[in-house]
């Protein structure tokens, strides 16, 4: 394991930032810890780096316990939010700064630094001053500074929190591209969901300083163990409904039950399902999904390439669907239509 | 630069107000002291200067406020970074006092250490002899240019942020090396300005040392005392001369300050 972490916690005077909290994570992942803000994300990368003391539990990298170790003996690169680039440095001197103070002797020093100009494709710009770059060069240049020295884990805080959307997306590529080339370990946190989805093997979701639930981009958006994470990754349909051994009521509407949700039986559950999972008809026998019943189109909204609808149920329950802009078309729908809605693929959470 | 035409009544009366201003307040004096100093030529001037009671004054004041700058150089980083990185109760109090030289009379800090060290002194058994001697004036002196280099520091350290020195620290970077080679670099320019200031106050000091001085020909005597002395001994070649020298000394520093002014230096 690349990181591993044993109940690590953190108070700031008496209030909790982080509880009991334990992750592992093996070598070359790109990990990202989403979570709001406030939810103790930064803290952990913080905990990580050595900047703050932790209360209890013990961190490894790489196999060595660095818990008591001061940052400048962790081999962690760090990239900040606003990147904190050396201003009165020129790139090139960012760039070389730990290499330098690790003596490594002016010809490899300068030989690295030109390899790392080269990754982030800044070849040309080693001799400018921070202030004269744009911020997603700024971002590179920090991400090449923390490479610099090897280090066993990289960690980055929000970093691309301070760009305009345009090129986010561009630098998120770029730095998976990076960090795949590299196998380098790295923690990236955010409370983006999008960025999380696009860049994670793995993500984590945080929140209150709990680490929820850990897996893959897909795992945690069909199939998540809480109700947090359904909510916080992307819109969800919740519907109060009761299993018992061999079938889901959502009122009185019978649904199939799928595979694991045996595990259920007897309990009042949540019915989750993605806008995009729900399935609308004009009439009842064109539907192929599970009929959850009649209703009303109340809102319509254009998003592109999809259409953003709100149908009210008979018996009260809104409904969440995104279709594609050509079946709605299909459909006729306008507000006040009437259509049937079915379910092609549904999840359960637990109630609470 | 948006350029305004003087051309209203009312912008030529501005204009005119403060040209008569500076008539008055610069010009005329600066030409009074030059034409009564060379009034007979140069040598006259010269032979003022090195009289051994002005080369004592002229030592004197360049022993003080290059002493009293270094001190608050170090002493004023001190506080900066103290008042701008560490919360301690009575942090606002402290922060509100540093600005205390600037608002009392050096004439009032003057009389105050001659209260606490004269002779019949609360503190006339402390080790150091400081009524009356140079070491009294240099303490005055410190604290008459105190403020300085605290007020110009402290703003370029609070704009430092925390990260720049903690991604020094991931990068393998001690304390003090980060201190050398990240923070030092930031606030130099600060300092060197904050430096210059001190040293024009200290050089122009009048009341607090002319007071804890006592300003004993050849001994206490700095080039301001010395001109107000030679004023009252009808010595007007004297008291010319060391004023034109100690007018030239502020033209200089009055161009280094303005080549070191913040801003003027940013994005080289």
């Amino acid at each position: 394991m690349s990181i591993e972490l044993e109940n690590v916690a953190k108070h700031y005077g008496a209030e909790a930032v982080l509880h009991d909290f334990s992750l592992e994570i093996p070598q070359g992942e790109l990990f990202v810890l989403l979570g709001p803000s406030g939810s103790g994300k930064s803290t952990l990368l913080r905990l990580i780096a050595g900047l703050t003391p932790l209360d209890s539990g013990t961190i490894h990298l790489n196999g060595r316990d660095v818990t008591s170790l001061p940052p400048q003996k962790r081999r962690t690169g760090f990239v900040f939010q606003n990147y904190s680039l050396f201003q009165h440095m020129t790139v090139a001197q960012n760039i070389a700064f730990g290499l330098e103070i690790e003596r490594v002797p002016r010809p490899q020093r300068e030989a690295r630094v030109r390899e790392l100009l080269e990754l982030i494709e800044l070849a040309d710009l080693g001799d400018r001053l921070p202030s004269q770059l744009s911020g997603g060069q700024q971002q590179r240049v920090a991400v090449a500074r923390a490479l610099a020295q090897n280090p066993d884990v990289l960690l980055l805080d929000e970093p691309f929190g301070a760009l305009d959307v345009k090129i986010r997306g561009q630098l998120r590529q770029n730095l998976r591209a990076i960090q795949k080339q590299l196998n380098v370990t790295a923690i990236l946190v955010t409370h983006d969901q999008d960025e999380a989805f696009e860049l994670a093997d793995r993500i984590g979701v945080i929140d209150s300083g709990h680490l929820l639930e850990v897996g893959t981009p897909d795992q945690l958006y069909r199939k998540p163990n809480h109700r947090f994470t359904a909510t916080f990754l992307g819109s969800v349909n919740l519907l109060r409904g009761t299993c018992n051994g061999a079938s889901l009521y959502i009122e009185d509407v019978q649904l199939p039950i799928l595979n694991g949700m045996e595990y259920f039986s007897g309990q009042a559950v949540d019915v989750m399902t993605r806008p995009e999972s729900v399935f609308l008809t004009r009439k009842r026998e064109e539907q192929r999904g599970h009929v959850l019943g009649r209703g009303t189109v109340i809102s319509m909204a254009f998003a592109g390439p999809m259409e953003k609808v709100v149908i009210r149920l008979e018996q009260g329950t809104e409904l969440q669907v995104l279709m594609n802009l050509n079946r709605a078309h299909e459909l006729g729908l306008h507000l006040g239509a009437e259509v049937w809605a079915g379910v092609r693929d549904y999840h359960l959470l637990p109630v609470g | 630069m948006r350029e305004r035409n003087v051309n209203s009544w009312a912008g030529g009366l501005l204009l005119g107000v403060v040209l008569l201003y500076a008539a008055a307040l610069l010009f005329a004096p600066i030409f009074a002291l030059l034409s009564g100093a060379f009034r007979d030529g140069i040598e006259p001037v010269l032979n003022a200067l090195t009289t051994p009671d002005a080369l004592a004054a002229l030592r004197l004041t360049a022993t003080l406020a290059i002493s009293a700058a270094l001190i608050n150089a170090i002493l004023g980083l001190i506080c900066a970074w103290v008042l701008v990185r560490h919360e301690f109760p009575g942090r606002r109090f402290f922060n509100a006092l540093v600005d205390l030289p600037f608002v009392v009379s050096p004439v009032i800090v003057g009389y105050v250490m001659i209260v606490l060290f004269g002779r019949m002194g609360w503190l006339k058994d402390f080790p150091v002899q400081l009524a009356f001697s140079v070491e009294g004036m240099l303490l005055v002196t410190v604290f008459v240019s105190l403020p300085f280099v605290i007020r110009e520091v402290q703003p370029t350290l609070a704009a430092l942020t925390n990260e720049q020195e903690e991604a020094a620290y991931t990068l393998g970077a001690s304390q003090w090396l980060t201190f050398r080679r990240i923070i030092f670099p930031t606030i130099r320019h600060a300092l060197t300005y904050g430096v210059v200031l001190t040293l024009a106050r200290a050089l122009g000091e009048f009341g607090a040392i002319a007071v804890i001085g006592g300003g004993v020909q050849g001994a206490t005597e700095t080039a301001t005392i010395y001109v107000f002395r030679s004023m009252h001994d009808r010595n007007p070649i004297s008291a010319y001369s060391m004023a034109v020298l100690l007018g030239l000394i502020a033209v200089l520093i009055l161009v280094m300050m303005n080549k070191l002014r913040p801003g003027h230096r940013k994005g080289h």
